[in-house]
């Protein structure tokens, strides 16, 4: 109740907030609603009931055990390796974890159809052997590859904050090096291999790109849906496989906020005595360095044979050198276009309305909060494809109709940032303590020119990270735009898909190159501004 | 004091949820003086500091500034710069901007910002740190910024919220005398929020003693260490020794006090009468010792004891003493390189520094039973 009058005395606090609330409301509940509930009852029974489906579900569900298993256990690896072990290289493997961000889902299968396809690299002209490349087996390899990167984040940052010295006390105690590593510093890895963990499987559970380039016969829930859309126009079957991927989505998410999230053991204060780490058996230390690089060369591997692909004349049958996959890829300069202009806007917009929303939420105690952080953060759980579904099936008609509009991919690409650029808002705020905010206002100056001059110069750098890990995921989109684009407003990933799916593997290898390049470039200017003024960027 | 209320607070109360940190205050600050808010941790000071400032608003009652009512006042109109506990500079803004940035914000012209930013910076003695960034800046340099950035808006007021408390002991007392001698030069009303005894007796025209949301005392720094009217703010402000005993004779000035088998003749300063239940106060220092043999003044004013335990100060040398059932501490400001007393003692009171109160005026709760069973309860920093 006092709040009640609390925000009468501030009536633009109040409808700031109102505002925001609706907007997110529209923009993210509305679509999970209509999804939800376009189909009829019968229709779920229906479905439910055929054996098709109900295999899909298996699938996805067998592809999320076996490759967040690998994920898991190759991104442990690398962040022990990285964390604990001497070796070289190290700036090597930390760079190969960044790579997923700034490519294309769908890369890593691109590249293996190009190796091992029927007109592989490998598989034709090296071995000259044909194999059946689709099906679990390869999405598996490719998913592991794609999303170990995912789970090793989570890993490292709780890894790197556990103290040596605790391995150094079980050690003095008598403990093996075996027991120290199983009762000590296993356990402390917990919390982070379980995020870990939950990371990678959300991940494979929503990947689109990849299942829908080598999967083959393989049926999984978002490649299926989309089928039922796109190619068969069956708009209910489409929402409730949909609607079958978000239950275990949001299981995951919510698992991962409000278990995971909070089972952290490792206080960092800052004050730790850095003790080099334990040594460990040599054997192991190689062993494990040995295991790295392969993947390092892996991923490697993965962007040589696209830009290999790009400058080849013809794939599977002219490897000389030649212009034409690149001219042909300039001369479709308006997917580029679109692809930057969508991401741009999509991403600033989450930025801005993100900050607004953590302001709101850090600042402003009133108890709409948790609605607000909940909403905030609500879309990070809803897989692309369902979002995508849903923003085509609840904008096509009034009040807001925007089937086919350049407005629709902004909007649908803005909400599926807003997690990411919330986060790292979120994360800026708390940085910056109450005080230096109520000094400002204690020297007599209002609420508004000290959000102006003393919030937003100190949440800069949150913001532009935010934004910018925002413009490479939205850059690098397919799942979310695929169902949305029109002719006029195709991106990148839209026509790269359209390539591979006509087999012209040169030009879609030349597409991606393209597509990867401008996203490191877009990354590698914001680092070089961040590094100017001494600072690194936190993706 | 005689001055003029400048800063009134009046039965003030402020709850967060079903918890009243600051409940039913009461407190009228002079013109022009230094007063300290000293209590224990978590005793409301800082909120009470924060509802002058405006960062909070009371639930019930009046705050008076200047006379004029300021609740409902939001913060940036209420012209009362607050130092903070933690600095909080802006750590974008240079030291220059920093301190200037009120100033600039209320659009005071140039040539004058720039007169007084040089003003400021040579009473802080931070004359060549104008270009740095607060983090380049040692603790007390940053702390100085904070008092500039406070002080250069001009105002008659000043809050201070524990600003030394992330200061070395020995520069602290150095800011301490610095700031007192700017707050009597410029005559501003200051609140200064502590809980170092040793900071709010050195400081402060007046020292209102806070426990648990509410005000226990207000008086000058001797009224509150000389005369404290509850055994919570006696073992607060400095270390007490109390004693329980009954009076069996009074006259107007003198009293008599029967503690077990003792017998001591002390002034009547709270009318206390024929029959009632006294505690007396006695503070480490005002009691002195000797061996026994030395009796001179006989049995009057001295209590025999053990001493049981003895530690070296420095400055004083503490004893803690076995007398009937209950043990005292007596400081011996004088100790020497040898002849440190030992066993059997007396200890002599000096009845015009013993503060007796009646036991009526006790407060609701003892601040600490355990201690309080062995007589005396005991301030933990030094
Ligand atoms: N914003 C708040 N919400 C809830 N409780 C609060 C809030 N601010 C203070 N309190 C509570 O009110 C009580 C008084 O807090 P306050 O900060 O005024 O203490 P203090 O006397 O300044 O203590 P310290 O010397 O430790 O700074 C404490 O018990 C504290 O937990
Ligand atoms: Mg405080």
């Amino acid at each position: 109740m006092l709040e009640i009058n609390r925000l009468k005395s501030e009536p633009v606090l109040l409808l700031t907030i109102m505002a925001a609330l609706s907007i997110t409301v529209f923009f993210v509940v509305w679509p999970l609603i209509k999804v939800i509930t376009f189909p009829k009852p019968q229709e779920y029974l229906r479905v439910l009931a055929d054996s098709i489906w109900y295999q899909a579900a298996l699938n996805s569900l067998f592809m999320v055990v076996i490759s967040t298993a690998s994920c898991t256990l190759v991104a442990f690896l690398f962040a022990y390796t990285i964390v604990r072990l001497d070796v070289p290289l190290k700036g090597l493997f930390r760079f190969i974890t960044l790579l997923p961000i700034v490519s294309p889902p769908f890369i890593v299968a691109l590249s293996y159809i190009l190796l091992f396809g029927g007109q592989g690299l490998i598989a034709k002209y090296i071995l000259h052997i044909t194999i059946d490349i689709y099906g679990w087996r390869g999405l598996w390899f490719v998913q592991t590859v794609t999303f170990f990167p995912y789970a090793y984040a989570v890993i490292y940052s709780t890894m790197q904050s556990i103290p040596a010295n605790l391995e150094y006390a079980a050690y003095n105690l008598g403990a093996s090096r075996w027991s120290t590593f199983k009762d000590v510093f296993f356990p402390l890895c917990r919390p982070g291999v379980a995020g870990g963990a939950l990371m990678a499987a959300m991940n494979v559970l929503a990947d689109f790109g990849n299942p829908l380039m080598i999967a083959g016969n393989f049926r999984l829930l978002p490649t299926e849906a989309y089928m039922q859309m796109i190619g068969v126009g069956d708009l209910s079957t489409a929402a409730i496989l949909a609607t079958a991927l978000l239950v275990p989505a949001l299981g995951l998410f919510l698992i991962n906020r409000y278990w995971v999230g909070q089972r952290s053991y490792v206080t960092i204060t800052g004050k730790e005595i850095s003790l080099p780490p334990m040594k460990v058996l040599l054997l192991v230390k190689w062993g494990l360095f040995a295991l790295c690089l392969l993947i390092s060369i892996v991923i490697i591997g993965v962007y040589g044979v696209l830009f290999y692909g790009s400058f080849a004349k013809l794939w599977g049958y002219d490897w000389s050198f030649s212009w034409g996959n690149m001219v042909y890829v300039l001369n479709k300069g308006k997917e580029i276009g679109n692809s930057l202009k969508f991401a741009f806007l999509s991403s600033l917009f989450a930025a801005l309305f993100a900050l607004l929303l953590a302001y709101i939420v850090q600042r402003k105690q009133v108890g709409l909060n948790r609605v607000v952080d909940f909403l905030a953060i609500l879309p990070g759980a809803i897989p692309g494809v369902f979002l995508g579904l849903g923003f085509a099936m609840a904008f096509n008609e009034k009040p807001l109709a925007m089937t086919g509009t350049s407005a629709i991919m902004v909007i649908a690409l803005m909400f599926w940032n807003i997690p990411t650029c919330y986060s790292a808002s979120t994360a800026g705020l708390q940085q910056i303590g109450n005080s230096v905010e109520e000094a400002s206002l204690n020297l007599g100056v209002g609420p508004f020119r000290t959000f102006k001059n003393i919030l937003l110069p100190l949440l800069r750098d949150s913001f532009v990270s935010g934004l910018t890990v925002s413009f490479l995921r939205s850059i690098t989109c397919l799942s979310v735009v695929i169902f949305l684009y029109s002719a006029q407003t195709a991106v990148s990933t839209i026509s790269i898909l359209g390539l591979v799916q006509n087999g012209e593997w040169g030009g879609a290898a030349a597409f991606t190159t393209v597509l990867v390049s401008i996203a490191f470039t877009a990354l590698g200017v914001v680092c070089f501004l961040f590094k100017k003024q001494g600072k690194s960027l936190e993706i | 004091m005689k001055e003029e209320t400048y800063i009134r607070i009046e039965n003030v109360t402020k709850s967060f949820g079903g918890f009243k940190a600051i409940d039913q205050v009461s407190l009228d600050i002079p013109q022009g003086t230094f007063t300290t808010l000293l209590g224990p941790s978590g005793c409301g000071k800082t909120t009470l500091l924060r509802l002058i400032a405006g960062f909070y608003e009371a639930d019930s009652g009046t705050i008076w500034i200047g006379g004029k009512k300021v609740n409902g006042i939001p913060p940036y109109k209420r012209n009362t710069p607050l130092v903070f506990q933690e600095y909080a500079l802006f750590p974008h803004m240079s030291i220059a901007e920093n301190i200037t940035y009120g100033l600039k914000m209320n659009k005071t012209p140039r040539e004058k910002i720039k007169a007084k930013l040089k003003e400021m910076l040579e009473i802080f003695d931070l004359e060549n740190l104008g270009q740095r960034l607060p983090k380049q800046l040692s603790g007390g340099q940053q702390q100085r910024v904070a008092f500039a950035r406070a002080l250069i808006m001009g105002q008659k007021i000043l809050l201070l919220d524990e600003p030394l408390s992330n200061l070395d002991a020995k520069l602290r007392v150095e800011v301490r005398n610095e700031l007192r001698s700017i707050q009597k030069r410029l005559g501003i009303t200051a609140v200064y929020v502590t809980h170092d005894q040793d900071e709010a007796l050195s400081m402060s025209d007046l020292v209102a003693v806070f426990d648990k949301g509410s005000i226990q005392q207000i008086g000058t720094p001797r009224e509150v260490y000389f005369r404290p009217n509850s055994r919570f703010v006696a073992g607060f402000v400095g270390t007490a020794n109390f004693l329980e005993g009954k009076v069996v004779d009074s006259t107007a000035e003198k009293i008599v006090v029967k503690y077990q088998e003792f017998v001591l003749y002390l002034n009547n300063d709270n009318a206390a009468q024929k029959g009632d239940k006294v505690t007396l106060v006695l503070r480490p220092e005002c009691l002195s010792i000797d061996k026994e043999e030395h009796s001179k003044i006989g049995p009057r004013n001295t209590m025999k004891g053990k001493i049981t335990e003895s530690s070296f100060w420095g400055r004083v040398m503490r004893y803690w003493v076995e007398v009937g059932n209950i043990q005292l501490i007596v400081d011996d400001s004088n100790p020497a390189y040898h002849g440190d007393f030992q066993g059997e003692v007396q200890i002599i009171l000096d009845p015009g520094k013993i503060h007796v109160f009646k036991n009526i005026t006790l407060p609701k709760t003892l601040p600490n039973d355990e201690n309080l069973s062995l007589g005396n309860y005991q301030e933990t920093t030094f």
